[in-house]
Formats: C-alpha cells, structure tokens, sequence
C-alpha cells in the first residue's frame, strides 16, 4: 500500500508535470527543443513550468543555439539557472572559455560577462547584477593539463603582470584546476606565492579556484574554501 | 589568456630584434598569415607602445605587442623566472611529459643557468592567419636562442603536452 507521503509526492509531481505542459503548449521553441534532445526532457520533469520559462528564455537569447545549450547541459554540466545567471557578450578567443565565464558569472551571483575584442591579460569584464555600475576585468584559465600544483603561480603571475604592463587593476583571476580539491589547492595557495604575493601586489584583488569539490577564494585578507 | 606557448632557451644568446624580424619575413607562411605579417612587422613595448629598435635584444623583463598590417592580438613576453616562481625541475617535470628524464634534467639546468624565458600568445579578436604566425614567431624565437617549445595545452598545433626542438615543432 502507498503511504501518505508516497501519494502527495505523486500529486506533487503530478501537479508539475501538469504545469510544465500547459507550459509546453506556450512555447513551441522548447518543444522542438525537447523533441530533439529528449535526454534534456528530465530538467522539465524535474523542475517544471519554471524551467519550461527558463529553457524558452535561454533559447530566446541571441547567440544561443540549440546545440550550444545542449553542449553547456551536458558536456560541461552547467545548470540551467546558471547558464540563465550570466548573459555573455561578445565571442570568446577558445571554446572553453564561454563555460568558464558562465561558471564565474554564476558564482558571482550572476550578472553580464563581456569577452574583450583583443586583451592583454584578461579575457573581458563582468557586471554584476547585484552592483549596479560596477565593472570588474576578469582572467579566465582553464588548467585542465596541468598535473603539478606548483605550474599554478607561474601561470596566474604572467597574467597579472601582462595586466598590470597595461595598466589594469582589482581584476579578478578564474581558474578551474578540478584534478585538486580544496584542501590542497587552499593549503597551496596559502603556504605559498597566490595568496602571500600575488593577490597582495598584482592585477589581481581576487583569485578563484574551482577544484574538484568546491571553491577557493583568495583575496588579499584570506582563503577561505565555498562547498 | 587564449593560446600561449612556452619557449624555453638552453643558452644565453639573446635575441635581437631585426634578426627576428627578418627569420619571420622569410619564414614560409601561408597566404593569410603572410598578409598579416605584412612587409615591416613592428614590434612594440605593452604598455608605453613605444618602439623596439632594430639591434634591441628581447632581454627580461618585457613585455610585447606587434603591430602588423592588420590589426592582431598576439603579444610576446620575456620574463625571469625568479618573477614567475618557476621551478624548473618542477615545470619540466610537470609538462615536459615526452622527453626521458636525462633530457628533461639536461633543460632544467640549462634553462636555470640562463634564469629566463619567452611566452608567445594570442588572446581574443585574434585576425585570420594568427595562429600560423604565432607558430612561425615561437619556432623562430626558438632557432635564434637554442631554446624548447612548450605546449601546456593538449591539443594546440595537434600536439600532446610536452617540450619539443623548433624542428620537432615545425613538423606539426
């Protein structure tokens, strides 16, 4: 026999499963969408007629193809409230910069991220939603061939100074080296060069690390790890 | 930033710039890039633009932009690796994934004698033929000052992470 609790959660899913289809029916750019990547139609069973909003949203977006979203879903497995958090403005020199800058936006709190036409040091600015006005330059690096905790500083130092050759200051510095966790990339970035030099004298107020479980943060009071 | 290569010298002989002017003038390019590079590359200090003189060295520290006959987003850097917190041992120990431990020992210590090295890059909004000129300007960089090519990214020029010759390089 279902338990009480068994049965409310079918009508729960029951109700936005509904809610999603009447959704569905609002928005033919979705369905299309749904029909040619049904491995995606779990993020509409799961979140509803939200998400049916979000996915019509996004698809709306200038830039935004089908297969692009469906390449940000899965391959980089991106949220869709993250993809939705940061709008991103012009073209990225490499691929795997435009789910960088994504992750980043989002992590930020979301907000608009816009690629330079040709930078020296950085790869754009960001604009929080949250901070009207503002307008930070940010790096983004991706790390993903890297095997030895001590090639990081190398790399974040080069770009700090080819930012401050032209002039550039309080940028932010985003890296993703996921083959360490938090522990050891805080413990690094502490103990060493990110956190006791170059956050204190560069181009960069901030440095962000995203490992294999979380976060680091460097700023120039401190390191603290985001899970 | 975008696409970056490391070159890595083994000697102390140092680059001027006209010499590396005219390697790339007369390096085989292909038709786009040999547009871009145009008749009198330019080579420019980041920062002030000023002007690189034809018997100038490339010496530490500086930093570099070029201007070509098209507006481009490549740049050169000369940096000691004292200001870049470079190990050496742990840098070629960590990228240097092709080569026998004897050679990699062998650059090591060569490169931590001369204490200094050459990033070329090409960041965003990047011109058409770009990155063939980066490849020519790093395997130049490299003939003129004994040095290795760095690829810290799987992939670039179809090559594996590693440290190659300029000839090894100029194959790919």
């Amino acid at each position: 026999m279902p338990t009480i609790d068994a049965l409310k959660d079918f009508a729960d899913q029951f109700k936005r499963v509904s809610e999603a289809a009447t959704k569905l029916d609002e928005n033919a750019n979705v369905v299309t969408f749904l029909v040619n990547n049904r491995n995606l139609v779990k993020f509409v069973l799961d979140g509803g007629a939200k998400t049916v909003d979000d996915l019509a949203t996004l698809l709306r977006r200038p830039g935004m193809t089908q297969d692009l979203l469906v390449n940000l879903l899965t391959k980089e497995s991106l949220t869709i409230s993250e993809i939705r958090s940061t709008i991103v403005k012009g073209v990225p020199a490499e691929t795997h910069e435009l789910p960088e800058a994504i992750r980043f936006g989002a992590l930020e709190g979301g907000g608009e991220f816009e690629f330079f036409g040709n930078s020296q040091g950085v790869e754009g600015v960001f604009r929080p939603t949250n901070k009207q006005g503002v307008e930070t330059p940010v790096s983004l690096k991706s790390f993903h061939d890297v095997s030895s905790l001590g090639s990081l500083p190398r790399e974040i130092r080069r770009n700090s100074n080819q930012a401050q050759a032209v002039g550039i200051e309080n940028a932010i510095f985003y890296g993703e080296p996921i083959q360490f966790n938090t522990n050891q990339l805080a413990d690094f970035a502490t103990n060493g060069p990110i956190y006791q030099q170059i956050v204190q004298d560069g181009a960069f107020s901030k440095i962000i690390l995203k490992g294999s479980d979380g976060i680091v943060e460097i700023t120039r009071s401190g390191v603290r790890i985001i899970k | 930033m975008s696409i970056e290569v490391d070159i890595i010298p083994t000697s102390n002989r140092a680059i001027v710039w006209s010499d590396l002017q005219s390697q790339l003038l007369l390096h085989p390019l292909a038709d786009e890039a040999r547009t871009l590079l145009g008749q009198t590359p330019v080579l420019l200090e980041l920062g002030t633009n000023q002007q690189v003189e034809g018997k100038q060295a490339l010496l530490p520290t500086k930093y570099y932009h070029f201007q070509l006959a098209h507006s481009n987003a490549l740049t050169l850097s000369c940096e000691r690796n004292s200001e870049t917190y470079t190990n050496e041992q742990e840098y070629l120990e960590d990228f240097g994934r092709n080569l026998d431990s004897n050679l990699r020992a062998y650059i090591s210590r060569c490169w931590a004698e001369v204490g200094y090295g050459y990033t070329v890059g090409s960041a965003g909004g990047r011109a058409k033929g770009e990155v063939i000129l980066l490849a020519a300007l790093a395997k130049d960089i490299a003939s003129l000052s004994d040095s290795f090519i760095v690829i810290k990214e799987a992939g670039l020029f179809n090559l594996s992470v590693g440290v190659y010759s300029p000839d090894q390089f100029s194959q790919c």
